[in-house]
């Protein structure tokens, strides 16, 4: 059954569970050589993580994401925009704890890719240990619909 | 380094996107999207017989281009927008140019246009990003 304008629009305002994310050394190598980059010097950790690891962090898996958005298959959504703001570099080894939830939601028409919902999210990651704001972070992924 | 309105950032090139490296990514990020990692998955919905880079990656190329130009801490803001697909196999170019050099808190920083391209001159990513730049640029 066809996902109703009124139904996605009631998802602004959710908040995910939240919760914290430690960047582990092996998954940042791991991470580096994906993206094509050798680890950062000085225990900086690579900015890629601004993508994953407020999502993970928040307690939403990308399958969890696409639950909440009711997207009618895995391949149904496409990355739209994102916006970082960083405050502190990111570092091997430190925890952050990921506040956020869904901030915005437009149903669109699109001549190439139809009709879909624009959800927009956004989380903040803060240092655990100080509390202090890390980056802010904001995701908009297009949810295409059949109907 | 030199940074001024118009001075273009040194571009970042990978030849050849690896459908390995999509896997790992997936697992990574726990991305269940089949067509990052099954090339009939990608056939059977019509979208060629290429595996499709993730877009976070794809970013990652942008933001390697930025460090290796202003430094390993140096990145401030990114705001970008995906206008198309990388496919395994694709090369790919990161490129970007300044736009504004102003003070902020905590010192000089560079906006600038950043972009992402395929080999064959299609755009994948097309945004703007904030830089600090380092004492004396």
């Amino acid at each position: 059954m066809a996902v109703t304008q009124e139904e996605m629009q009631a998802l602004v305002g959710y908040r995910f569970p939240g919760g914290e994310f430690t960047i582990e050394r092996w998954e940042n190598v791991l991470l580096c050589d994906v993206v094509g980059s050798e680890p950062l010097p000085d225990g900086l950790a690579h900015p890629a993580y601004l993508f994953h690891a407020p999502l993970a962090g928040a307690g939403m898996r990308i399958a969890d994401m696409f639950e909440l958005f009711r997207a009618e298959s895995d391949e149904a959504v496409r990355a739209g925009e994102y916006r970082w703001e960083i405050h502190r570099p990111l570092r091997v080894g430190a925890t952050y704890r990921m506040s956020g939830g869904v901030v915005g939601m437009e149903r669109k028409e699109s001549r190439k890719l139809g009709l879909m919902d624009v959800a927009t999210f956004a989380i903040d990651a803060y240092d655990a240990e100080d509390g202090g704001l890390v980056a802010s972070t904001t995701g908009t992924w297009l949810v295409l619909r059949s109907s | 380094m030199e940074a001024g309105v118009g001075t273009p950032i040194p571009e970042w090139r990978l030849d050849g996107v690896s459908p390995e490296k999509m896997k790992v990514f997936a697992a990574i990020a726990r991305d269940p999207n089949p067509i990052h990692w099954d090339r009939r998955e990608v056939a059977a919905r019509g979208l060629g017989e290429h595996l499709i880079n993730q877009g976070p990656v794809n970013l990652g190329y942008v933001i390697n281009m930025l460090l290796a130009w202003a430094g390993p801490a140096s990145l401030c803001d990114l705001a970008v927008r995906f206008t198309s697909n990388v496919f395994d196999g694709d090369s790919v170019v990161a490129g970007g140019v300044v736009t504004a050099v102003r003070e902020r808190e905590g010192g000089r920083v560079a906006d600038c246009d950043v972009w992402l391209d395929r080999g064959d001159g299609t755009r994948a990513i097309a945004g703007t990003a904030t830089v600090a730049l380092p004492p004396g640029a």
